[in-house]
C-alpha cells in the first residue's frame, strides 16, 4: 500500500478529513527494490453525502462531538467498511458509522486505475443555535434541454464570511446541499468533468432556505484532462460584466495565439474593434478613435501605455495579469477622461505554491517572476517580476544598417512588485509598483548634412499604488485606490538642421473609490469617487509642424516645417469626478438596467497663456469646467440563449498638456466631447459557440486642430473645432476550448471621418479602416503538443495622394503637391502567423516551448507609402517579411 | 556573416527610392540667386536663375516670376501656402518674365512673413506673427515658373531684413547693431587634383574615367578679426574701416548672430554649407555634399565617372548656404 498525503473535505457543515492513510502493505519493499511505489493520481471526491441522525440523548444533554474514521472505499467508490478511530462515545460512534457506510466517493485512482483506498473522515456532530444566523443554499444540477441531473458536480460556495470556500458534489439526482453559510452575496461554481466553470452570484439571507434548479451544457468527454494550468484569466466574465460592449478571452487561450510569443495582454490586437496598427507603432486603434483617446489602466490607476515601444510587448509580465477588459466605447460611470475606448487590466499575485515563479526567454526578451508566501497561511504574499529586452543588441549585429533605418527596433524593460495582503477573510490590501522604460532610436545618415534624419523617443513610467477592498456580508464592498505615479518622456526628431525635441515630466497623483450597495435583491449602486492630480512640466523646441498630429497634410519622409519656437511650461490639472451608477436587475437578472451619472468638475492652471518674450512676464492660465455625464445601458435575456443590449453616454476627455503650450498649441483649449451609442446582441448556439453582434456610433467634437486661418491669435496655434464620428458594427463568431480546440472570428466593419473645422469638408480619420477581419484557431495535441495560427486582414490605413512635386530653390528640397486629403490608402495588411508549442513536465515543473512563423506565407505587406527625395517615384515600406520567432519558459 | 544576412530577406522591408539628384535631362532651374542675399523689404533686388537642360545652360527662357503675398496657415506643413503653387490669384504679384528680373521686395514683408503682428481685424488683438526659422530667418515667397506644370514650378524663399520677435528693445538695439545682413557664397575655386580650373575652359575626361573634383569658398573667421579685409559680424564703418570699406559679410561660412525664441537671447552660429552636384551624363558619387556648422573645411570633394561614350557635358556644381543664397559654377567637359 501506497502512503497518501493529506486531504481536507468539509460537506454540509460536517468536516470530513482524510489523512494519510496506507493504501496497500507492500509500499516499502516496492520503494526498496521493485519499481517505483504507485501514486495517487486521483483523490476520491464524496459525491453522495448521508447526514448522521442526531442521538438524542446527546441533543438533549446539548452534547457536540466528532468522531473519526478510517473508511474502507472500493475501487467503485462505495464504502465497504467504517473504522471508529477516535471515538466520541457509543452514541456518536454509532451513528457515524451508519451514515458512513452509506457515502458514495468517486474511485480513487493510483497510476491512473481505479483503486481501493482508506481515508480518515472526520464526522462532526453540531447542534444548530436557536436564532438562525446562516443560510442554508440547496439545489439541484440539470442538464439543459433533457433536465436529468448531473452528478458529480462541484459546486463551491465563496462568500465573505467563509474562511475558506464551501464544497460540496452532486449525487446522483443531481442535488446539493450546505445548511451553514454566512448570509450576503456569495459566489457559486459549478465544475466538472465535462462542465467548464461556471460562476454564479446568490443572494443569501439569514434563516431561509434558498433551494435553486441550474441547468447546465455539459461538453463531451475531453481526450485528456485538463493541464493543470493557472486559471489565468484574460476576461471580461460574465458575472462581473457590467459594461455593454467588452470581450473576453481566456490567458490560457491567449497566450497561444500566434504573434503574442506568450504575451496574454497582446491578445487585445486581435479582438474586434481594435484595429491593426503600424508595425512597431504599438498603437491602440480602438473604432477609429485616435490612440491618445483610449484610456489604459491598471486596476483603476493609469498607464500611459499598454505597450513598450514597437508594440512588440506589454508593460506587464503575463504573469501578474488577472484580467483584461477591452470596451470599445459605452463604458459605464466609473470611468471617464476619454473619448475612445477602455483597456482595463487586472493584476494578481500567483499563489497555489509557497514558491511559484517563471522563467522566460525568447527572441526579444528575457522574463523572470517569483512570487513567495511571506507566512504559513499565505495571507500575505509577494510576486517580483523583471524583463528587459535584447532585440536591438543582435538586431543591431545582424540588421543592414539601412534596415535598421527605417525598422523601429526599441529597447525596453519593466518590473513589478506585488504584495497581497489578506488581513482578514473580507479584507485584501495589494501594494504594487510598476515601472517601464523605454528606449528608441534610429537614423539615416548623410554625406549632405541637410538630409540627415535622426527619430530618438524615450518614455519611462512609474505607478505604486495601495488598493484597499472590503466585503461586505450583505453583498456590498468598497474598493479605496490611493496612487502616485511619474512619466517622464523626450522624443527628439531633427531633419538636417531642423530639430524638435519636447520633454514632459509629470506626476500623477489620485485616488479611485468605489462603494457598491446592495440595497435590495434586485437592486444594486456603485458610489465612488475618480480623481486625478496632475503636474506636468514640459519643453519643446523646434519646428511647429513636429510632431506630426491626427490631420496633417504630410507624406512620411517629408521635411517639417522651417519655422521654430520654443516653449517652457507646466500645467496641473485636477479632475474630480464623483459618480453613481445603478444596477436594477428585474426577472431573476433576465433585464438589467444600469443608469449611471458621472459629474467631472475640473480644473486646470498653465503657467503661461501668453508667448515667450524677453521682459515680459508669463501670465498663467487658470481655467475651470464642469461636465455632466449621463451614461445609460441595459441588458436584456429574452431567452437563455440570446442577449440584447444597449448603452449610450456622454464622455469627456481633457486636452492633452502637450496641446497646452502658447507657442505650440493652446492654452485655452477646452475638454473635448464624444457621444457613444451602442447595441448588441448575442447568441450562444452551444455552451462554446458563441456569436455576438455589435453595432455603434460614435461622435466627438472639439478636437483641437492646427488653426487653419492665416493669421491666428497669439496662443491660438491649435483651434477645438474639430469633429469626428465613427460608426459600423463588429462580429464575434467563437468556439470557447472544446475537445482542445478553440478560436474565433472577429470581423469589424467601419468607417471613422473627421472634420478639420466646421467649414471643412468631411474626411477620412488618419485611423480609419474599413475592414479588420482576424481568425484565430488553436487546438491541442496529444502529447502536451499544440498548434494554432492567426490570420488577418485590415484595410489600409488613408493617406494623402502626392500628385506632383515643385523644387524649394532656396534650400534644395522638393516639396509635394498633395491631392484630396485622406484619399487613397496603404494597400490592404494580410498575414498569416503560426504557432507550435510543446510543454514537457520536469518533476512538478513544467518547461513550455514555443516557435512562432509571423506571416509564413511571405507576403510583403506594405506599412507606409515612401517617396523619392524629389517625390517621383513611390514605392512601400514593407513589413517584416516570414519571421520565425523561437521562445521558452520554465514554470516552476 | 553580416555581410550574409544584410541580404537576407528583411532587406526587403526598405524600399529602393534613390533617384539620381544630379542628373539633368529636361529644361529646368537648378537654383536662384538674389542680390543681395538678404534684401530690406520695400528696397530692389536683383533675381536670377540657373536655368538648364540635357543641352547646357539656356540663355534664354520663359521664366515667369512673381511674389506671393499669401501667409501660410498653421495647418498647412509645406514652406507657403498653397495660394503661394496657384498661377494666378490676388495672392501672386507678378514681376516679369527672362532668365532674370529686378524688383523692390514687397514693403510689407515683416509684417506679412516676419516678426511684425499682422494687422488686427475689427476689435481683435494683432495675430500672431511669424515664427523665424532656425537661422532666425524670414523670408519672402517668390515663384518662378517655367510651365503649366507642378513640375515646372520653382519655389524661392527671399530672406528679408526684419527685426526680432519676442525681443526686448535692449536686444533690438544690440541686434540692429552687431548683426550684418547676410552674404551668399563665393567660389574660391574649382579644383582638379589640386589644380584649379579655369572657369569657361573645357577640361578632358576619358570614358567611363574619374574626375576628382574640390570645390573651394572662401574661409570665414569664426570670431572677428579688424584687419582680416573682412566685414564681418560685429565689425562696422567706424570700428573698423579697413575691413568694411567695401562689401559687408564673407562669402563662405559665415559666423552670425540670430535670436533664439527657445532662450530669448542673442546667439552666434556657424552657416552649414551645401554642395549640389549637376550633370548632363555621368554620376557623381553622392548628388549633395556640405558641412555642417560643426566643420571647419570650406571644401567639398566629390567624384563624377564620366560616361562609357564620348561626347560634351556640362556640370553645375550649386553652393547654397542655409541662410538661403546661393552661387554657382559652371564646368564643361569633354568625354573622349
Amino acid at each position: 500500500m501506497a502512503v497518501l498525503s493529506n486531504m481536507y473535505f468539509k460537506s454540509a457543515g460536517l468536516a470530513l478529513l482524510a489523512a494519510l492513510v496506507a493504501l496497500a502493505p507492500a509500499g516499502a519493499a516496492a520503494r526498496a527494490y521493485g519499481p517505483p511505489a504507485p501514486q495517487l493520481t486521483r483523490a476520491p471526491e464524496l459525491v453522495e453525502f448521508v447526514p448522521a441522525t442526531y442521538p438524542e440523548s446527546e441533543r438533549a444533554a446539548g452534547r457536540q462531538a466528532a468522531v473519526v474514521l478510517r473508511l474502507h472505499i472500493d475501487e467503485t467508490g462505495a464504502v465497504e467498511s467504517a473504522e471508529v478511530t477516535e471515538s466520541a462515545g457509543p452514541a456518536f460512534d454509532a451513528a457515524a458509522v451508519a451514515a458512513a457506510r452509506k457515502f458514495r466517493f468517486s474511485p480513487a485512482e493510483i497510476d491512473g486505475k481505479p483503486s481501493a483506498i482508506k481515508i480518515a473522515y472526520r464526522y462532526e456532530f453540531e447542534l444548530a443555535s436557536a436564532a438562525p444566523t446562516t443560510a442554508a443554499f440547496h439545489g439541484v444540477v440539470k442538464r439543459r434541454g433533457t433536465g436529468v441531473p448531473v452528478a458529480g458536480v462541484t459546486v463551491t460556495v465563496s462568500a465573505p464570511g467563509l474562511a475558506a470556500p464551501a464544497v460540496a458534489v452532486t449525487d446522483a439526482a443531481g442535488r446539493f446541499a450546505f445548511t451553514d453559510l454566512p448570509p450576503g452575496t456569495a459566489s457559486v461554481t459549478l465544475a466538472g468533468e465535462r462542465l467548464p466553470a461556471l460562476e454564479i452570484t446568490e443572494e443569501l439571507e439569514s434563516g431561509k432556505e434558498h433551494d435553486l434548479a441550474y441547468e447546465v451544457s455539459l461538453v463531451d468527454p475531453e481526450p485528456e484532462a485538463p493541464s493543470g494550468d493557472d486559471l489565468e484569466i484574460v476576461v471580461v466574465a460574465p458575472p462581473l460584466r457590467r459594461e455593454v460592449v467588452s470581450t473576453a478571452v481566456r490567458a490560457e487561450e491567449a497566450g497561444k495565439v500566434p504573434g503574442t510569443s506568450g504575451d496574454v495582454l497582446r491578445v487585445v490586437e486581435s479582438l474586434p474593434g481594435v484595429a491593426r496598427s503600424a508595425a512597431g507603432s504599438g498603437q491602440l486603434i480602438v473604432w477609429g478613435a485616435a490612440p491618445q483617446d483610449t484610456r489604459v489602466y491598471v486596476d483603476g490607476v493609469p498607464i500611459p501605455r499598454l505597450y513598450h515601444e514597437g508594440g512588440l510587448r506589454s508593460v506587464i509580465h503575463p504573469m501578474l495579469v488577472d484580467s483584461i477588459e477591452l470596451v470599445p466605447g459605452g463604458y459605464g460611470a466609473a470611468f471617464g477622461r476619454g473619448l475612445g475606448g477602455m483597456v482595463s487590466v487586472g493584476t494578481r499575485t500567483p499563489d497555489g505554491k509557497r514558491v511559484r515563479g517563471r522563467l522566460a526567454a525568447d527572441t526579444l526578451d528575457a522574463s523572470a517572476v517569483v512570487s513567495v508566501a511571506l507566512d504559513k497561511r499565505e495571507r500575505v504574499r509577494l510576486a517580483l517580476a523583471a524583463r528587459a529586452s535584447y532585440l536591438k543588441l543582435w538586431a543591431d549585429r545582424l540588421l543592414d544598417p539601412s534596415a535598421r533605418a527605417f525598422l523601429p527596433i526599441p529597447r525596453y524593460g519593466d518590473g513589478q512588485l506585488r504584495l497581497s495582503i489578506k488581513p482578514s477573510a473580507r479584507d485584501r490590501i495589494e501594494i504594487v509598483g510598476l515601472a517601464s522604460g523605454d528606449r528608441f532610436s534610429r537614423g539615416i545618415p548623410s554625406a549632405d548634412p541637410a538630409l540627415a534624419v535622426l527619430d530618438q523617443r524615450r518614455l519611462d513610467f512609474g505607478r505604486v499604488y495601495a488598493r484597499w477592498t472590503r466585503d461586505d456580508d450583505d453583498g456590498g464592498s468598497l474598493t479605496v485606490t490611493p496612487f502616485v505615479g511619474y512619466t517622464r518622456a523626450r522624443q527628439v526628431s531633427s531633419y538636417g538642421d531642423v530639430a524638435t525635441s519636447l520633454a514632459s515630466s509629470s506626476w500623477l497623483v489620485g485616488v479611485r473609490a468605489n462603494r457598491r450597495i446592495r440595497a435590495a435583491r434586485w437592486l444594486h449602486f456603485d458610489v465612488g469617487l475618480d480623481a486625478e492630480v496632475n503636474v506636468t512640466s514640459l519643453a519643446r523646441r523646434g519646428s511647429l509642424g513636429l510632431p506630426a498630429r491626427e490631420g496633417d497634410i504630410r507624406v512620411f519622409g517629408q521635411p517639417p516645417p522651417d519655422q521654430i519656437g520654443g516653449d517652457d511650461w507646466q500645467t496641473t490639472t485636477i479632475g474630480l469626478a464623483p459618480y453613481a451608477q445603478a444596477e436594477l436587475s428585474f426577472w431573476s437578472g433576465k433585464l438589467r438596467v444600469l443608469p449611471g451619472l458621472r459629474v467631472d468638475p475640473y480644473a486646470r492652471s498653465v503657467s503661461r497663456r501668453n508667448p515667450p518674450a524677453s521682459g515680459a512676464p508669463a501670465v498663467g492660465l487658470f481655467e475651470q469646467d464642469f461636465a455632466v455625464e449621463p451614461r445609460f445601458a441595459v441588458v436584456g435575456e429574452p431567452h437563455w440563449r440570446v442577449q440584447l443590449r444597449g448603452a449610450a453616454g456622454l464622455y469627456r476627455q481633457m486636452p492633452a498638456v502637450e496641446d497646452l503650450s502658447a507657442v505650440f498649441g493652446n492654452p485655452r483649449l477646452p475638454t473635448s466631447r464624444a457621444l457613444h451609442t451602442v447595441v448588441g446582441a448575442a447568441v450562444q448556439f452551444t455552451r462554446t459557440l458563441s456569436l455576438d453582434v455589435t453595432g455603434f456610433f460614435t461622435r466627438s467634437g472639439r478636437l483641437a486642430m492646427r488653426s487653419p486661418v492665416d493669421s491666428p491669435l497669439p496662443g491660438q496655434a491649435l483651434a477645438p473645432i474639430g469633429s469626428g464620428r465613427s460608426y459600423g458594427a463588429q462580429l464575434l463568431l467563437r468556439q470557447e476550448m472544446y475537445k482542445g480546440l478553440f478560436g474565433w472570428v472577429a470581423y469589424t466593419l467601419m468607417r471613422s471621418e473627421r472634420q478639420n473645422g466646421p467649414d471643412a469638408p468631411v474626411r477620412l480619420s488618419d485611423y480609419d479602416q474599413t475592414h479588420i477581419l482576424t481568425a484565430v484557431l488553436a487546438y491541442a495535441l496529444p502529447r502536451g503538443f499544440e498548434i494554432s495560427g492567426r490570420f488577418r486582414y485590415a484595410t489600409g490605413f488613408p493617406r494623402t495622394p502626392v500628385v506632383g512635386a515643385y523644387h524649394d530653390s532656396t534650400f534644395d528640397r522638393f516639396q509635394p503637391v498633395f491631392g484630396a486629403h485622406n484619399s487613397t490608402r496603404i494597400p490592404a495588411f494580410v498575414q498569416l502567423d503560426l504557432r507550435i508549442g510543446k510543454r514537457f513536465a520536469i518533476a512538478r515543473t513544467h518547461l513550455d516551448v514555443f516557435l512562432e512563423v509571423l506571416n509564413a506565407w511571405n507576403r510583403k505587406n506594405a506599412e507606409e507609402i515612401a517617396y523619392s527625395p524629389d517625390f517621383a517615384a513611390r514605392d512601400y515600406i514593407r513589413g517584416f517579411p516570414v519571421l520565425p520567432a523561437f521562445g521558452l519558459q520554465w514554470e516552476f | 556573416m553580416r555581410h550574409l544576412l544584410a541580404s537576407a530577406p528583411l532587406l526587403a522591408c526598405v524600399p529602393d527610392l534613390a533617384v539620381d539628384l544630379a542628373r539633368v535631362d529636361a529644361p529646368r532651374v537648378l537654383a536662384v540667386r538674389a542680390e543681395p542675399a538678404e534684401v530690406v523689404p520695400g528696397e530692389p533686388v536683383a533675381l536670377s536663375a540657373l536655368y538648364v537642360d540635357a543641352g547646357g545652360t539656356l540663355v534664354d527662357g520663359p521664366l515667369e516670376w512673381a511674389f506671393c503675398g499669401a501667409r501660410r496657415p498653421l495647418a498647412e506643413l509645406g514652406p507657403v501656402s498653397r495660394a503661394c503653387l496657384e498661377r494666378d490669384g490676388d495672392a501672386i504679384l507678378p514681376l516679369g518674365t527672362g532668365l532674370a528680373v529686378t524688383a523692390p521686395a514687397p514693403a510689407d514683408g515683416c509684417r506679412l512673413f516676419g516678426p511684425e503682428p499682422p494687422p488686427a481685424v475689427g476689435d481683435q488683438p494683432a495675430g500672431r506673427p511669424v515664427d523665424p526659422d532656425i537661422t532666425g530667418g524670414y523670408y519672402q515667397p517668390l515663384r518662378v515658373s517655367a510651365g503649366d506644370d507642378d513640375a515646372d514650378l520653382t519655389l524661392f524663399q527671399l530672406r528679408i531684413t526684419c527685426g526680432l520677435a519676442g525681443a526686448d528693445p535692449q536686444q533690438s538695439a544690440e541686434y540692429r547693431t552687431r548683426a550684418r545682413p547676410n552674404r551668399a557664397p563665393a567660389v574660391v575655386a574649382l579644383e582638379r587634383d589640386g589644380d584649379a580650373l579655369e572657369p569657361g575652359v573645357a577640361v578632358t575626361v576619358a570614358p567611363g574615367d574619374e574626375l576628382p573634383l574640390r570645390l573651394v569658398w572662401e574661409t570665414c573667421p569664426e570670431q572677428p578679426t579688424c584687419g582680416d579685409g573682412l566685414c564681418t559680424l560685429d565689425e562696422a564703418a567706424d570700428s573698423c574701416p579697413g575691413d568694411c570699406g567695401g562689401p559687408i559679410g564673407c562669402g563662405g561660412a559665415e559666423t552670425y548672430l540670430r535670436f533664439d525664441p527657445s532662450t530669448l537671447e542673442l546667439v552666434t552660429t556657424r552657416e552649414a554649407i551645401r554642395v549640389a552636384w549637376y550633370a548632363t551624363g555621368g554620376r557623381y558619387t553622392a548628388a549633395r555634399t556640405g558641412r555642417s556648422p560643426d566643420e571647419p573645411e570650406a571644401f567639398s570633394d566629390n567624384t563624377w565617372t564620366a560616361p562609357e561614350t564620348a561626347g560634351d557635358h556640362t556640370l553645375w556644381i550649386v553652393v547654397r548656404d542655409d541662410r538661403g543664397a546661393a552661387v554657382w559654377r559652371e564646368l564643361s567637359v569633354r568625354v573622349e
